[in-house]
């Protein structure tokens, strides 16, 4: 049986499944391919053109199939499936029986490079990391532009596949690093990968953690910074954005953007950051310290005025807190999760439950309503959502410690998360390090 | 992250947590007027046991003093480390009490003592398992940029009430002015100075760090060695001085700033002393695992850290006041001046010797 009829048995289920003969003077070439990921007319045309029927006179009609693509006539039935799956397209000289894969005019199915979502930025290039493999590969090379820049496409998956690229700059990465990547990238090729855990368990990293092993960002400028200080890029196909392996404490306060800024407004913003974080992990922590274990510490007016607006609030402060951190907890859920349009309605609701209503119903203090949203604004200082979201979770664990043990619990649980932070570790390099990783 | 510094930083953070609770009180206890005499007198042994230990552990190269002593002669390693081990043990155990005390006495007078010794040893324990000593020393580095500018802050409003006056007499006049010698307050407070030196032999192939930085260190903590005995000296007169538990605590305690939120600044300093302290348990304990698995039997970290740290809690439940550790810490003098005047000497020489035969192997 012929290749085609092979082909076209395979995918006889399959509804998007194209095979069409074009007739080149005396020759029949067979192209297929999935309509789905291939524009046929245009790629028709576009082989019309390749293809000069004058040249056939002059030419061997095999040499000029081969010129036009990849020969796979050498290939196994299943790798000519998974060409065609990737949307490639298969030209089929029968009399010859030469095939060849070639890149089609695809259809286009992701969008076109967009603003960043996730992140922000107003002193540096907006172009973000979309779902196509191409162009953010595309971007970070027109970013990065170095001799040394060098790419590795991995194809995981038996079922389901996947591609991922890994990027580095062959200069400036850690070899030993390097190694340790390739060598657990390569060892487990079978795996799927179709998100970030999928990814961990194929690096073979430790997934119970509160701090992610890779730093995700949307922003090409700093995907290329990442690799100038010797960190990996990774891109896995339909993940929208960049992986730079290993994440670093650098990442929570540093953004390649403020570069952009002069050096004074750099450092004073990256010191408002961090007080950003701290304030974050320790406002409601501290708040409950102060108001049920340690009141003494504070100022006496103020102790008063604040015993007097918990008055009749009828439950602990640890509870009180943690009411309100949860409804905030909820609001923010509900946020991502509604569209646009019903997006307001919600904003508002909770601005009236975390706000006056809540206090006047007595159900919670005035200055927990202050705290809240100390909280919710220097939350949002942390660069990149991953971090965020570590720390919301970090500010449970000082709150909980300074209910029992009041400030020295909050001390101690600033302790934990110093030591925690000092010993986590991705690839053996040190996650507390400040923007070029070194082995430990 | 700033490699080279994360050893004096720890060097000096440490001894920041022993500096400002008891070795005021036993100072003040010991001496008499002109009492920068004593402290000049603590630190210049703090130099000297420092140099011959540094100069031996240069000697060394790359290598920590356990793998070298166990080369030379094992009767020689045991006769060295085995009282170290016993030290780090007893100071781990008086380090926890005593400040759990501490704690229960200026902040949570209403949680009992137990709990507060459990967070004392929890939390340090936590920390070697979770980084070892790398991971440590790291954790040093985030805790002195966390917490040292508090402690500054507190340190220079704490000359608000002071009159210099009480300094008087500057220079001593009278032999009795030297009887510190033979008061044993003054050898409890020796603690201080040499409390927390010995880990520089232990961290070297683990930790790299230069012998001139822990010296420039060292210099550092002389003004907070005079501040931790003149401040409160300099504020109550030396009488009053004398007459109370902590004296720098409570001196701190009289400091007023109109402008800040809380009435105590007292406790930023305490806490961030506390946040120290639970470091230097941690390194203690990270000692003595790592002195037990070089030269006794080599348990998993994962067994022996928590082995150590409900040993030391059970040792510590043992103890029933804060009396009974003063006694205990004054026993413990005898073999902390063994420990710091014969481990140095030791590492010193069996250097040297090491030195030489690496010497002659290369030849």
């Amino acid at each position: 049986m012929s290749i085609a009829a092979e082909l076209q048995r395979h995918f006889v289920h399959d509804n998007d499944f194209i095979l069409r003969q074009i007739h080149l003077g005396n020759e029949v070439i067979a192209v297929m391919g999935l309509k789905t990921l291939i524009d046929f007319p245009q790629t028709i045309s576009m082989i019309r053109d390749l293809i000069q029927v004058d040249d056939l006179a002059d030419h061997d009609m095999r040499d000029v199939v081969v010129g036009l693509g990849d020969d796979c006539s050498s290939h196994v039935f299943e790798k000519l499936v998974t060409e065609i799956q990737l949307g490639m397209l298969l030209v089929v000289h029968e009399n010859s029986e030469t095939c060849v894969s070639l890149i089609p005019v695809p259809q286009t199915l992701s969008r076109s490079i967009s603003a960043p979502l996730t992140e922000n930025s107003i002193s540096g290039s907006n172009s973000a990391f979309n779902e196509s493999m191409e162009t953010n590969v595309g971007l970070l090379r027109k970013y990065t532009n170095a001799d040394d820049l060098q790419l590795k496409t991995y194809m995981f998956g038996s079922t389901v596949k996947n591609r991922v690229t890994v990027s580095y700059l062959k200069g400036a990465i850690d070899p030993a690093f390097l190694q340790t990547l390739i060598e657990a990238i390569e060892s487990r090729l079978h795996l799927e990968v179709n998100n970030l855990q999928d990814f961990t368990k194929v690096l073979g990293l430790s997934s119970f953690n509160l701090i992610t092993h890779y730093h995700t960002t949307e922003m090409p400028q700093s995907a290329m910074r990442a690799l100038r200080n010797g960190r990996a890029v990774l891109f896995i196909e339909r993940v929208p954005f960049a992986l730079v392996l290993p994440s670093l404490f650098a990442d929570l306060y540093m953004s390649e953007d403020d570069n952009n800024l002069t050096p004074i407004y750099t450092v004073l913003l990256r010191l408002l950051r961090l007080f950003g974080i701290l304030t974050t992990l320790i406002a409601p922590g501290l708040y409950v310290a102060l108001v049920s274990v340690n009141p003494d510490v504070l100022r006496f007016e103020l102790a008063h005025s604040i015993a007097k607006s918990r008055l009749d609030v009828p439950y602990p402060a640890i509870v009180e807190t943690l009411l309100l951190l949860i409804v905030l907890e909820l609001l923010m859920e509900a946020i991502i999760r509604l569209p646009s349009s019903i997006g307001p309605t919600v904003t508002m609701v909770g601005g009236i439950v975390l706000g006056q209503a809540a206090v006047s119903a007595k159900l919670v203090s005035n200055l927990l309503i202050i705290v809240l949203a100390v909280i919710t604004i220097s939350s949002a200082t942390v660069v990149g959502i991953q971090n965020s979201q570590s720390l919301r979770v970090f500010k449970y664990l000082l709150l909980f410690l300074a209910a029992a043990f009041g400030v020295l619990g909050l001390m101690s649980g600033l302790v934990v998360l110093c030591s925690y932070h000092a010993g986590f570790k991705t690839f053996n390099l040190p996650y507390l390090q400040s923007t070029k990783p070194k082995g430990d | 992250m700033l490699k080279n510094l994360q050893v004096p930083i720890v060097f000096i953070i440490t001894h920041m947590g022993l500096i400002f609770f008891l070795y005021p009180t036993d100072l003040i206890a010991s001496s008499k007027e002109t009492q920068w005499v004593p402290i000049f007198t603590g630190f210049l042994f703090q130099l000297a046991i420092m140099a011959v230990y540094l100069k031996g552990i240069r000697l060394f190269g790359n290598e920590n003093i356990i793998h070298v002593l166990m080369k030379k002669s094992r009767w020689l390693a045991w006769a060295t480390l085995l009282p170290v081990l016993l030290h780090l043990g007893i100071i781990a155990v008086l380090t926890v009490r005593i400040y759990a005390e501490i704690i229960s006495i200026i902040f949570l007078s209403n949680t009992p003592l137990w709990i507060l010794m459990c967070l004392l040893i929890t939390i340090p324990t936590y920390i070697v398992m979770h980084g070892g000593v790398r991971g440590l020393m790291r954790t040093g580095l985030l805790l002195s940029l966390l917490f040292l500018i508090s402690i500054l802050f507190v340190l220079a409003y704490a000359f608000q009430n002071i009159d210099p006056r009480y300094a008087l007499p500057l220079l001593p006049d009278d032999p009795k002015d030297f009887s510190f010698f033979v008061h044993p307050s003054y050898y409890k407070c020796l603690f201080a100075f040499s409390g927390c030196f010995l880990f520089l032999g232990f961290v070297p192939p683990y930790v790299a760090y230069k012998p001139k930085t822990v010296f420039i260190a060292s210099l550092l903590l002389l003004p907070l060695f005079l501040m931790a005995v003149y401040i409160p000296i300099l504020t109550l007169g030396e009488e009053t001085a004398r007459q109370l538990e902590f004296p720098f605590i409570f001196t701190i305690d009289t400091i007023e700033i109109d402008w800040l939120m809380f009435d105590r600044v007292t406790m930023f300093l305490v806490l961030s002393l506390l946040a120290f302290i639970m470091l230097f348990i941690s390194l203690v304990f990270w000692l003595l695992t790592n002195i037990f698995r070089h030269s006794i039997k080599d348990l998993k970290p994962k067994i022996l850290v928590p082995l150590v740290s409900v040993l030391t809690f059970g040792v510590c439940l043992f103890i029933p006041d804060l009396e009974t550790t003063e006694e205990f810490l004054q026993w413990e003098t005898i073999l902390l001046g063994y420990v710091s005047i014969v481990t140095p000497l030791v590492v010193l020489f069996a250097g040297r010797h090491h030195f030489k035969q690496m010497k002659r192997e290369i030849k």
